[in-house]
């Protein structure tokens, strides 16, 4: 259902015919398929999954051990939708919403010079400037100078500054639903329950479809033809852990969660809505759990972060403060997924901003490399190039 | 493309590490082409997503649906009713009442692919053609693999009748079988999922074709995406 409205057209039978693309700002249309996509608010990370998260489906995270850059993944899909004008709904178990919300990091300042231009009035600001009569272009003269629909807010993707945060009234004005667990459900009803359902969930996903429908992103209600429309985000931080009631670190005989992504996922895709998920699968004792909820969702990345891991101080990886594993891209609506030309990836935190990049090993490491017996480069699986000259150190060692 | 629709077959298709939904089009396309009725019992995924594919593979189905030729039923729709109805109301006649209530087995779904694709008599009119996507999804959610082979077991009686070899004798020879069922069920060879290998061994052993589809051994590559094997 989403597809069929928001792509590119009809077959090409029938090329006459109108077509039925959606204008909607912030998004744009998919090179891969005829779909729509949202930008995550990392640059990089869209790159690298297709070019930004399909509308209507879910891009589930697994987060890394202290759950500090999903968290920041988060932060940035929330950024991205008040930059763009898309009605936010954000739930949290641990974190009140409100206080996720009011740490985004602020957009690069010449964005907000564009959006503050967009919001004065074209026609008084053209009144203020003298214009000077053209004399080789002056066919041009009586166009406008400025194009007023090209705002900061329909271009797809922007880019942030980590050490600001976005001003508060920026983020109390824009459209959110925030869906707080200990609010929304009492403590009694969350703790112990029997039965197939796990209440929060049930709760959340009332919620979302709540939203859906008043705030008109249901595809399968027809709408005036006027009517602007615009993409639901849904941001879902941290499901699954266990202030959410998961018991037993979801053993596979738990189907709540699987109940509730498949559920999600009928919702959305007759829904203008993208999802993004946390989930800390890392939590989870058994491994076939997190593969029936991957399967259950559209595209899946892992986040390994460093911190406390031997990795941390393994040469090849100095630049990096984490691994970021393409586990599974949306085949939603195709025949086949994006494929990526390489599967190594790795982030940085900088102070200003997150940028995943290829992983390149360096063509020799250094001598400084003092126990040959944990060669680093032999551990890393990947196809690159440069392991032969150390593996033939340390066997020469020997 | 009328001798490429073999009846009486049961094809298994299975994964591993990698997705063998492209089966699922490939045959949709096939048999529809063929002029076969097909039901198609989608729980992975909504009718948007294969009339998106079937597109372009030159497929209409939504006029396919329209003309009966199509038949859809839509477990999206029934697991999100499901999981959202009060417990005491809407759940008579959902197909997927097992997904509720642990009593219950999927003897409702097992009716509904019956109504859509039998006649009053209760027997097969024409080719028919049962395609399942996917049964992984039906574990997932908590149905247990004996009730899903119990289920795949009466799909099969009902659409092959003449396949178990050593009764063959015994049924009368005019009885052509005329249906045929392709199914998908997820097999990841680094993952114990005891319940999807359970229900993958009964599934092996039901079929006579299976179609396994897996990434290639010696990694990623970004041209060739897998390979498959055909047993």
């Amino acid at each position: 259902m989403a597809a069929s409205m928001g792509k590119g057209g009809v077959t090409s039978f029938q090329k006459k015919s109108r077509t039925k693309t959606l204008q909607i700002p912030g998004t744009r249309p998919s090179s891969h398929g005829n779909q729509l996509l949202v930008s995550t608010g990392v640059p990089s990370l869209d790159h690298i999954i297709g070019g930004g998260i399909v509308v209507g489906t879910v891009l589930l995270v697994e987060e890394d051990s202290f759950g500090n850059y999903a968290r920041l993944l988060m932060k940035y899909f929330m950024a991205e939708g008040i930059m763009t004008r898309h009605p936010l709904l954000l739930s949290s178990a641990e974190l009140h919403p409100k206080q996720l919300l009011r740490d985004l990091p602020a957009p690069v300042s010449d964005d907000i010079g564009k959006a503050a231009l967009h919001q004065e009035n074209v026609s008084s600001e053209k009144n203020v400037e003298k214009e000077a009569t053209m004399k080789i272009a002056w066919r041009y003269q009586n166009l406008r100078t400025e194009q007023p629909e090209l705002g900061a807010f329909s271009q797809f993707g922007h880019y942030y500054d980590l050490s600001k945060t976005m001003s508060s009234e920026m983020t109390d004005t824009a459209p959110s639903r925030l869906f707080y667990l200990p609010d929304e459900l009492p403590l009694e009803e969350q703790g112990m329950w029997n039965g197939i359902r796990n209440p929060a969930y049930v709760k959340l996903l009332q919620s979302i479809q709540d939203v859906v429908r008043e705030g008109q992103f249901d595809l399968t209600v027809p709408q005036p033809k006027d009517m602007s429309r615009t993409v639901l985000r849904i941001g879902l931080h941290s499901l699954g852990s266990p202030l959410w009631g998961e018991q037993d670190g979801g053993t596979s005989h738990d189907t709540s969660l699987p109940h509730f992504l498949h559920a999600l996922r009928g919702v959305l895709r007759t829904s203008l809505a993208a999802c993004l998920i946390t989930i800390p699968t890392h939590l989870f004792q058994d491994m076939a759990f997190t593969r029936r909820l991957e399967k259950l969702c559209d595209s899946v990345i892992r986040l390994e972060s460093f911190a406390g891991s031997e990795k941390e101080q393994n040469p090849a990886y100095k630049d990096y403060h984490g691994l970021l594993y393409i586990k599974q891209l949306s085949q939603a609506n195709s025949l086949l997924s994006y494929m990526p030309d390489c599967n190594d990836f790795a982030f940085k935190l900088r102070r200003k901003k997150f940028a995943v990049e290829k992983l390149h090993l360096p063509p020799e490491l250094q001598d400084s490399q003092q126990r040959e017996q944990d060669d680093p480069v032999a551990a890393l699986k990947t196809p690159s190039t440069g392991c032969f000259s150390i593996s033939g150190k340390s066997k020469l060692d020997f | 493309m009328e001798d490429s629709c073999v009846r009486g077959q049961f094809v298994l298709i299975s994964d591993s590490l990698t997705d063998g939904s492209f089966l699922i089009h490939h045959f949709l396309s096939l048999y529809i082409k063929g002029g076969w009725k097909v039901c198609l019992l989608a729980l992975a995924q909504s009718f948007g997503h294969y009339n998106a594919v079937g597109q372009k593979l030159g497929v209409p189905l939504t006029q396919a649906r329209e003309k009966g030729q199509l038949r859809f039923i839509d477990g999206l729709k029934c697991s999100l009713q499901m999981y959202t109805c009060a417990p005491q109301e809407g759940q008579g006649e959902n197909p997927l009442r097992a997904l509720r209530d642990k009593k219950a087995t999927l003897r409702p779904l097992y009716d509904l692919v019956k109504t859509q694709i039998c006649s009053e008599e209760g027997v097969l009119e024409g080719p028919t053609l049962l395609l399942v996507d996917d049964l992984s999804v039906l574990v997932s959610l908590g149905v247990s693999a004996k009730d899903v082979s119990d289920f795949m077991h009466y799909c099969r009686v009902l659409m092959c009748p003449t396949q178990q070899g050593y009764c063959r004798v015994l049924m009368c020879p005019t009885q052509q079988s005329q249906g045929a069922i392709v199914s998908l069920v997820h097999k990841d060879a680094d993952v114990e999922d005891e319940e999807n290998s359970t229900l993958f061994r009964h599934m092996a052993y039901h079929g006579t074709v299976h179609l396994a589809v897996e990434g290639l051994s010696s990694g990623y590559s970004r041209d060739v995406h897998g390979q498959s094997n055909l047993y």
